[in-house]
């Protein structure tokens, strides 16, 4: 195939084919209802702690009401992130979600009409210095019953700025639980690092696998052209199913 | 209201450029407040020429100055020229490397350093100012700033008006969303303070009991001037705004770096009295910008009307009896009293636009 880089045939070839699985994924929707209109979410940040981040997204996913999350779905769950203090926006902006911290705050789902005067009152979030994580694993349990059910999520983040990490991230959790592959009472086991190498998540990216397993995949930050691998979200199977 | 002490803060004006009628109209309006209220007040001018070259603004040009001319002798060159540079520097697109401004800016902020190309223009400000009258107000003072960035960022931060996101390599917002105001940059990701953050390290540390700020400015920058009013307040300060209009040149209303001034400058202006005397020339200065030009009417600049203006400023100087010492007349002052408690610079200046005599008292103000 051309446009590809040489050395990595089999990986880009295996990502190319994980991103168009998902994008039809996406376009056949949740359910066989009506087509809803494009809905997108907006998330306020003040400051940023990687374990509120990841808990909070999932949490938000979890709690956006039925009637909505078609809509969100079929928009590859569109977030935008804002800077900015959801304290002093809340009398103005109601937030679906804030976390314990204050820190972050969710917003939507919503038509883009609805939060362009939040998007207004505020300015886009810019991160693009290298994202800082946790050196250890991280687990993140999402609000609700103890499920006992687990899913592995493995995040790149060598120069993967703070911005790009956010995008990722809430891409991949988000999409995870409007499919069901997360839901409440779930545990996450996240690890971070350097790059996620195609050729180790061969299992993953097999489209055969996709509708048990959530990736994200993106052009390179460096060259946009060529896909990359950010992000694997896996539920344990052994640990029951949704 | 009454005050104990009226601080008023002027615009702040880069020294990149001759003085215009918009910052000539500015600055009168100052001096004849400052004058006419401190007969009936406590009054403290706040210049510090550091607010004005501790920018971008200022840095960036400087900065562009120094690549593009590094053999110039500036002291040889008039304010004009530079600010021609300055236009050019604009019209090819005003940036300059940011690591380059970062470390004029340090030498700004550590030193009070400032490029020979600006001090020719602020030596040039000064020679014009004292002919025009307003050389005795305090302009020109520099000095470091009241509080340094970090304390003062830090001081917002406390207060919960700051989005501080320079740990992830972004910008630095002032936060006054809880009063429906948008966030405004302070620091940009490049590490740069834009023309916000001296202010308020001034003007932060001088909030005092008593003590009301009387905020001039541009009212192209009304927005940012309503922030600055509402987070003093949040401090515990008192403040008023004052918008001015600038005065279009050639009707075009544009902010002087795009040039447009020529045979508009101060130095200019100053050749418009001709036979008249010095006396003259700032009355008749005054009675134009201060009594002709609405405050925030967008009248373009009319040398004709100017000239008029010194004209009659001649003839009211001759019929008027010898000088009196004393402050402004009692009813005159009452007449011009702004509700917030200063002296308003058009209402006092109009009172002279009526039938002769004038008061001597008042003429003083004046010359």
């Amino acid at each position: 195939m051309s446009g590809l880089p040489a050395g990595a045939p089999a990986g880009a070839a295996a990502l190319r084919a994980a991103a168009l699985s998902r994008v039809a994924a996406v376009r056949a929707g949740l359910g066989a209802g009506p087509v809803p209109r494009g809905l997108g979410v907006a998330v306020v940040v003040a400051d940023l702690d990687i374990a509120a981040f990841v808990r909070g997204a999932a949490q938000f996913a979890v709690g956006v009401p039925a009637d909505l999350r078609e809509g969100w779905y079929r928009t590859f769950t569109r977030t935008v992130f804002l800077a900015g203090r959801p304290e002093a926006v809340a009398v103005r902006h109601p937030h679906r979600l804030v976390t314990p911290d204050g820190n972050l705050a969710w917003y939507g789902p919503a038509a883009r009409g609805a939060l362009l005067p939040l998007s207004r009152l505020l300015r886009s979030f810019q991160g693009p210095r290298p994202v800082e994580v946790p050196t250890g694993p991280l687990t993140v349990t999402v609000p609700g019953p103890p499920s006992g059910r687990t899913a592995q999520v493995s995040v790149a983040v060598g120069g993967v700025s703070t911005g790009a990490y956010l995008v990722h991230v809430h891409h991949l959790i988000a999409e995870a639980v409007l499919r069901g592959l997360v839901g409440p009472g779930d545990t996450l086991r996240v690890g971070h690092r350097r790059s996620l190498d195609p050729a180790q998540f061969h299992d993953a990216l097999d489209p055969a696998r996709a509708g048990a397993v959530q990736t994200r995949i993106a052009g390179s930050g460096s060259d946009p052209d060529r896909l990359a691998l950010f992000g694997v979200l896996t539920p344990d199977r052994s640990e029951g199913d949704h | 209201m009454v005050l104990d002490e009226l601080v008023v803060a002027p615009v702040t004006i880069t020294p990149t450029k001759p003085l215009t009628p918009t910052h000539v109209k500015g600055l009168l309006w100052t001096d004849i407040l400052v004058k006419a209220s401190a007969t009936a007040g406590r009054v403290r001018l706040l210049w510090n020429d550091r607010m004005a070259t501790l920018t971008t603004q200022s840095t960036a040009f400087w900065r562009y100055l120094d690549r593009v001319e590094p053999d110039t002798d500036w002291s040889l060159e008039s304010a004009a020229a530079i600010g021609e540079r300055y236009v050019r520097f604009h019209s090819e697109g005003g940036r300059s490397d940011p690591r380059g401004v970062g470390a004029y800016l340090e030498r700004v902020d550590a030193s009070g350093w400032i490029h020979p190309a600006g001090r020719r223009v602020l030596d040039a400000w000064r020679a014009e100012l004292d002919l025009l009258g307003v050389g005795d107000l305090g302009l020109g003072e520099d000095r470091p700033l009241a509080a340094a960035a970090d304390t003062t960022l830090q001081t917002l931060a406390e207060r919960g008006l700051l989005v501080d996101h320079r740990r992830f390599g972004g910008p630095v917002h002032l936060d006054g969303t809880r009063w429906g105001l948008p966030l405004r940059q302070l620091v940009g990701s490049d590490g740069h303070p834009n023309y916000l953050l001296p202010i308020l390290r001034e003007l932060i540390p001088a909030i005092g009991p008593g003590r009301v700020f009387l905020l001039v400015f541009d009212d192209g920058l009304a927005a940012d001037y309503l922030l600055l009013d509402r987070v003093l307040t949040a401090f515990g300060g008192r403040s008023v705004r004052l918008a001015f209009s600038r005065v279009p040149v050639d009707e075009a209303v544009r902010s002087s770096r795009y040039g447009g001034w020529r045979g508009c400058t101060l130095s200019d202006l100053s050749a418009v009295s001709g036979s008249a005397d010095r006396a003259a020339y700032r009355l008749g200065m005054r009675l134009y910008f201060t009594g002709v030009l609405p405050r925030r009417s967008e009248q373009p600049f009319r040398m004709p009307v100017l000239r008029r203006c010194v004209g009659r400023a001649a003839r009211l100087l001759t019929r008027t009896a010898a000088d009196i010492d004393g402050g402004v007349p009692p009813k005159t002052l009452a007449r011009s009293r702004h509700p917030n408690g200063f002296v308003d610079p058009y209402r006092l200046t109009t009172s002279l636009l009526g039938p002769p005599p004038v008061d001597p008292r008042l003429l003083r103000i004046y010359t």
